[in-house]
């Protein structure tokens, strides 16, 4: 016979442990570090480039068609290239920055916590600065 | 004496021996890319102003050539080796794991090979 403390029980216990729980390390309501937002970025910027690369072959091989049109060379004009090439920069700074600061790591350098967040800073205001230098130079 | 069991043995599991050359290339052709990227970065700035004739001559300059060849090069190698382990990182069907990455390196290929022969072509003005 099951008493109505017994049923109680057994009603919490499926109420609380039976649950799907959110596992570790609790991606969706975990704040990401400065230091794992900027890997995840990493990897998007590497992506990012990827794409720019396929991009710069084909635009190569259209250049060596003959029929290709001599006033296409005008969209390096538009503000559709300009958008994309700085959208490309900008991905490219970042890859670049942060991979020296995994080349500093690889020489078995700069794991402190406070250095790991001074790195990414750097990174990230490195990023911006030349961003906005190449933006300048590409617009004017 | 090894500390592995013969079943992770026999199933092929543990170390290729093959991670220290994929981290090395990585890193070498994330120097030559840094070099080369900065160099085709600042070339670019110059092309809006160029008239189709003017960027055909910037093509013919040998080391322009040169250059962009070793770019496309480098890039395609470091493009292939990152994607690699981003596929390896998440996608964790066996299956289509080995098709995305079979596929990546015949695509990385068909790229560089495209590239570089492109280039070739506007150098020799073809």
């Amino acid at each position: 016979m099951v008493t109505g403390k017994e049923l109680e029980g057994a009603l919490i216990f499926e109420q609380t442990m039976n649950k799907e729980r959110p596992l570790s390390p609790h991606l969706q309501i975990y704040r990401l570090p400065l230091c794992a937002l900027l890997s995840i970025f990493h990897r998007i910027t590497g992506v990012i480039l990827t794409l720019g690369f396929l991009v710069f072959v084909i635009w190569l091989y259209q250049l060596t068609d003959s029929d290709y049109p001599k006033e296409a060379s005008v969209i390096f004009n538009g503000i559709f290239f300009k958008i994309l090439l700085l959208g490309w920069a900008f991905a490219f700074f970042y890859h670049l920055g942060n991979g020296l600061r995994h080349l500093v790591w690889d020489a078995g350098k700069g794991f402190e916590k406070s250095q790991i967040e001074l790195g990414g800073m750097i990174v990230i205001f490195a990023t911006l600065i030349l961003t906005a230098i190449y933006a300048f130079l590409v617009i004017f | 004496m090894s500390l592995r069991s013969p079943l992770s043995k026999v199933s092929y599991l543990g170390s290729a021996k093959a991670g220290f050359s994929h981290w090395w290339s990585q890193r070498v052709s994330a120097i030559a890319i840094a070099l080369l990227g900065i160099w085709l970065l600042i070339e670019i700035i110059a092309w809006p102003n160029f008239s189709y004739s003017e960027l055909m001559s910037w093509f013919q300059n040998p080391i322009t050539a040169v250059l962009l060849i070793l770019t496309i090069i480098s890039v395609a190698y470091h493009s292939k080796l990152g994607i690699e382990v981003i596929v390896e990182d998440y996608v964790h069907n066996k299956g289509i794991k080995t098709m995305v990455l079979v596929s990546s390196t015949l695509i990385h290929l068909f790229l560089s090979a495209l590239g570089i022969f492109s280039v070739f072509i506007l150098f020799f003005g073809i």
